[in-house]
């Protein structure tokens, strides 16, 4: 393996810019300050560079789909699609008035409509969410129902009472779970930030955790 | 010069901690944890997915590698890890989408890395990772389309999400998928519980690539983590004694 596949030094220039984003929150120096300032520049360009790789991926998954030739595995819309944006976004970048009807006329649509998708899926979770099939969902269905007439109007209309029960189950029951919950994800957040930082997390850096 | 101090003491009598369990448990005493169900489902969904000749979802969380929430995606890579070489070792298919651009070479290596230790390399091929969009609902729609496509048998979804959670797990229950969640995001986690088989909650889903490697460094760490949260408990008992008999204070 070349020196510069080397897992080690992969995981060595983590833990150095780990450590000089960390120091740079904890100790007030110019000097510190500005490296992480160039280093998280850097991070931007290395994530242009994750976009053309990625893309790449996606090429090459669209070809393939294509070649199989079959009609529900045919997939050349996304292809043409990509390849027409990339070449108004860049060889007609000129032309602002194209990218904005592929913008505006075809994406900001689709999006919207995908993102109404969403009123259905709440529906069906909430249905399955609240059906009583054991203590925990009674509980579940209880303080939820509670909450939702704090919240519409119609709650306080039926009766005045569900404006502090749904109150108490958002900022007493609620706030004191959510609070244990932060602490213990942020504690185990500390615990992989420092195996990270000191290479014992090196899956992703190419080498495999333990257990093998 | 040195600033905010009380997380920087904080961080330090972790950091001990951590150092002190992970060195413990590297020399023998290796710490046992409880069985969490979701994680023993990872296993039992992938042999399911095996006898039904259908594939296995992965998805790591729709984070940036820059956003500060990176770390549930570094958790869910770990996870990631195993859950390759269970699939491998079962012989079930597994396909992967990366949420973000920056996170797509992590997850490559990473399955390239656990591809090669299960023995099979040959597991990793153009379609098992797959990257469509850095826009959510462009991703969002593709993905659910694969879902419909592939038929999935298990969905495996743990790290930050948004609203992709509902549209994964409500797609892949219309498909009776078996789905297993995870989220450390507070207010994720209702998401998964709800729409899950099961649900990975908060730190658990930090332990769940230890309890799937039995790495003995990765276990230490969980423990000293449950020292963490003891000593927050107690921390909590005295505020909330001292505060109810009025005294106040502050570091």
């Amino acid at each position: 393996m070349s020196l510069i596949r080397r897992r080690e030094i992969s995981l060595a220039l983590a833990a150095i810019g780990g450590i000089i984003m960390i120091s740079d929150y904890f100790i007030n120096v110019k000097a510190i300050k500005d490296i992480a300032a160039m280093l998280q520049s850097w991070g931007v360009i290395l994530a242009i560079f994750c976009i053309f790789l990625s893309t790449g991926n996606l090429v090459i998954y669209h070809v393939q789909r294509l070649s199989r030739q079959t009609k529900e595995e045919r997939g050349w819309s996304g292809l043409v699609l990509l390849v027409m944006s990339l070449f108004v976004g860049t060889y007609l970048a000129g032309r602002q008035d194209l990218f904005n009807i592929l913008f505006n006329a075809i994406y900001l649509p689709i999006n919207q409509a995908i993102y109404g998708i969403i009123g259905f899926f709440l529906i069906t979770a909430s249905y399955r969410a609240f059906k009583v099939r054991s203590l925990e969902a009674s509980l579940l269905l209880v303080s939820g129902c509670a909450v939702i007439l704090k919240n519409a109007p119609i709650g306080s209309w039926l009766w005045e009472g569900v404006i502090p029960i749904g109150t108490w189950f958002n900022e007493v029951g609620g706030l004191g779970g959510n609070r244990g919950f932060v602490i213990a994800a942020a504690l185990g957040a500390f615990s992989i930030g420092i195996r990270v930082l000191m290479g014992l997390q090196k899956g992703f850096a190419g080498e495999a955790g333990g257990g093998e | 010069m040195i600033t905010n101090q009380n997380i920087l003491i904080t961080n330090l009598v972790m950091f001990g901690l951590l150092l002190f369990f992970m060195r413990k448990a590297n020399a023998g005493k290796i710490p046992q944890i409880r069985q969490i169900a979701a994680v023993d489902a990872i296993a039992e969904g992938i042999g399911r997915a095996a006898e039904q000749n259908r594939p296995v979802f992965f998805f790591p969380g729709s984070v940036a590698l820059e956003s500060s929430e990176m770390v549930q995606t570094l958790a869910a890579l770990n996870v990631l890890s195993q859950v390759a070489q269970i699939a491998a070792d079962k012989g079930a298919v597994l396909k992967c989408v990366a949420g973000h651009s920056t996170i797509f070479p992590l997850m490559e290596e990473t399955l390239r890395q656990a591809f090669l230790t299960a023995g099979t390399p040959e597991s990793y091929k153009s379609d098992t990772l797959l990257w469509f969009s850095d826009s959510a609902y462009a991703r969002d729609a593709a993905v659910m389309g694969m879902m419909h496509r592939e038929r999935f048998a298990t969905n495996i979804i743990i790290g930050r999400c948004y609203v992709e959670s509902m549209m994964y797990c409500e797609t892949g229950n219309f498909l009776g998928a078996l789905q297993i969640g995870g989220t450390a995001a507070a207010i994720q986690a209702p998401f998964f519980v709800t729409m899950c088989d099961y649900a990975l909650i908060g730190d658990e889903i930090y332990a769940a690539g230890a309890s799937l490697s039995k790495d003995p460094v990765q276990l230490g760490s969980i423990e000293a983590q449950d020292i963490g949260k003891a000593i927050a408990i107690v921390l909590i008992i005295i505020g909330t004694v001292l505060l109810s008999l009025g005294i106040r204070f502050s570091l």
